[in-house]
């Protein structure tokens, strides 16, 4: 009888491990289950942000309405696939898919969107109403500032240095008429007799100019310090002279900011320069491409800016400021910092799909 | 000489009863324990696998959704979000109508959707949905629709959403869509079950704690997170302030 009692005892513990073991196994299976989805959901989204670090803009041959490949990695059963969806010309989809194995020969796959903001040309071009735009002018003895013949090359370049997308964006922004000086109220400019304003028309009026915060087209005050290619800090000093002037090295052209400006004696730059205080350009010194500054540009002595300047106020005597389509075009489309993508504004994570169900 | 019949005392019986009452007792003690376990046991995989669906469900409803215009916190048991049922691009337009590139989990619906805009988040209700396959060229990934919107949507992308709510009520986690009633998405074991918003204003993340049904109250509850991955700080060209 006891034995009997014994043996049913030991009967009924065994039954009760084992359904706790197999209760157990499944628990595992499934919490593994769980957590090849969340490393799955990770690699693509981390697939998406590696295409997303690794992008620049422009990228030629890719319209409005394309869908390209930009990354794979791996093989299309353990890996990640990223997609470009151009939506509009500032805004591109990138759609990461990742693969991984399953149990039983199965496949499971994470997919996700990343929304990318990219800065185009033509609309730091935009941000360049004419050759100088300032809240005021003041143009002394022998000043020039010079719009016309804007889709020429500058004095010293070849054709070849200038793409014809400088050219064709001239014609769309301003239908090749660009303003000699604009500022807010032609009160505001005031002008020796020596001093020359060429344009289409020479000096134009804007009134947003008056009340207008210091911004590089799209791009706010306060965002340039964390994305500029290089940052003069300390007390104005002249910015070095770039190797491969006049066209330029492709590593040459650079967004430098400046937050207590810069003093240019006699040296030659370019690239996109935003200053916080005064930009002085004299003794000869020459600058291509752009400068925004929230001070005054000061030119003196037959200094040369070929580009376009935007400043709140700017005192030029004896100097020049030519518009030239190309510089400007070289100077930000070749800027690393602007060609790099942004987050827009909101929702930028966006859930994707398999296909139709 | 006597001979007395051979056979057990009246003290060997009782000697032996009380032997097998005490196993029998032991056996009757394992037993319960036994069963006690396997009950807490069972709670504790009925709550894991509520647990594991509210978290299949929240994460993929929400780790992408715009935290500010996606999700309201209700109240402590329910919380009202945007269920992004299909992803487009704008591929073209004609007669106030706008054609899209979709891929989803189930097509548009006029009685139900309506579409956010990205860029943007302008919400625009959905007045009609066509399949129309040749209207733009796609993907074998995609369908054409022809949608009527309140109003034509630009060229970018848009979702089509349902206005949904998911609640803890009844000791179950639900869904519910629209006005219709409160589906139950997993077995009726969660007490005291709650959402809770966390990181104080910023809305990063949503939390659900929940712990066992009170039938198998010393099971520790559990908490499910969700991180919104669009709460992280902007740094746009779109966003920025000037001084």
């Amino acid at each position: 009888m006891t034995l009997l009692i014994a043996l049913f005892l030991l009967l009924a513990l065994s039954a009760l491990a084992a359904g706790m073991l197999w209760i157990a196994g499944a628990q595992g299976l499934i919490t593994a289950a769980g957590t090849r989805h969340v490393r799955l959901r990770l690699a693509a989204e981390a697939a998406a942000m590696d295409a997303f670090a690794a992008w620049r803009t422009p990228r030629p041959g890719h319209a409005v309405g394309d869908a390209w490949t930009v990354r794979e990695t791996g093989s299309p059963e353990h890996g990640t696939v990223v997609w470009a969806d151009r939506l509009t010309p500032t805004l591109t989809l990138l759609r990461a898919t990742a693969t991984g194995a399953e149990p039983g020969g199965l496949t499971a796959v994470a997919r996700v969107g990343l929304l990318i903001r990219t800065i185009q040309p033509e609309e730091l071009l935009r941000a360049f109403p004419g050759a100088l735009a300032a809240r005021s002018a003041n143009l002394g003895a022998d000043a020039a500032v010079d719009a016309d013949s804007a889709d020429a090359p500058p004095d010293g370049w070849f054709a070849a240095d200038c793409p014809p997308q400088a050219d064709r964006a001239l014609d769309s922004i301003f239908g090749g008429a660009v303003p000699g000086v604009v500022v807010p109220t032609v009160a505001n400019l005031r002008q020796a007799p020596s001093a020359r304003v060429r344009g289409q028309p020479p000096s134009l009026e804007e009134p947003a100019l008056a009340t207008g915060r210091a911004a590089l087209g799209p791009l706010a005050w306060d965002l340039i310090p964390g994305i500029a290619d290089g940052t003069m800090a300390g007390p104005p000093d002249s910015i070095p002279a770039p190797a491969g002037e006049p066209a330029g090295a492709p590593g040459q052209w650079r967004l430098l900011y400046a937050p207590h400006g810069v003093v240019m004696d006699g040296t030659t730059g370019q690239g996109v320069l935003v200053a916080g205080g005064d930009v002085t350009l004299r003794h000869g010194a020459r600058f291509f491409g752009v400068v925004v500054t929230s001070g005054s540009l000061i030119m003196r002595d037959s200094a040369r800016l070929v580009g376009a300047v935007r400043a709140t106020s700017a005192d030029i005597a004896g100097a020049t400021v030519r518009y030239r389509a190309c510089a400007l075009w070289r100077a930000v489309a070749g800027a690393e910092a602007l060609r790099r993508p942004f987050r827009p504004a909101g929702r930028w994570w966006l859930p994707d799909f398999a296909g139709p169900p | 000489m006597t001979h007395g019949r051979p056979g057990v005392s009246l003290l060997e019986t009782l000697i032996a009863l009380l032997i097998t009452g005490a196993l029998l007792g032991f056996v009757a003690s394992t037993l319960r324990h036994q069963d006690e376990l396997v009950r807490v046991q069972a709670a504790h995989a009925a709550l894991a696998r509520a647990l594991r669906v509210a978290t299949v469900v929240l994460q993929g409803e929400l780790r992408w959704a715009d935290p500010v215009h996606d999700v309201a916190l209700m109240a402590p048991d329910s919380v009202q979000v945007r269920a992004v049922r299909a992803f487009g691009v704008v591929c073209g337009w004609q007669n106030g109508a706008t054609f899209v590139r979709l891929r989803g989990m189930r097509w548009p619906d006029a009685d139900k959707d309506s579409v956010a805009l990205v860029p943007g988040g302008r919400v625009l209700a959905v007045r009609g949905a066509t399949r129309t396959p040749s209207a733009c060229t796609h993907t074998a990934a995609e369908a054409v629709f022809r949608l009527t919107l309140d109003e034509p949507a630009p060229r970018g992308a848009l979702l089509v959403f349902e206005r949904g709510s998911y609640h803890l009520s009844d000791e179950a986690f639900r869904y519910r869509r629209g006005s219709a009633g409160r589906q139950p998405l997993t077995d009726a074991v969660l007490g005291d079950a709650r959402f809770l918003a966390v990181s104080g204003s910023a809305p990063w993340e949503l939390a659900m704690r929940a712990g066992p049904a009170p039938a198998a109250a010393h099971v520790e509850p559990a908490d499910v997170r969700v991180v919104f991955a669009n709460a992280m700080p902007a740094f746009s060209p779109d966003t920025a302030r000037s001084p």
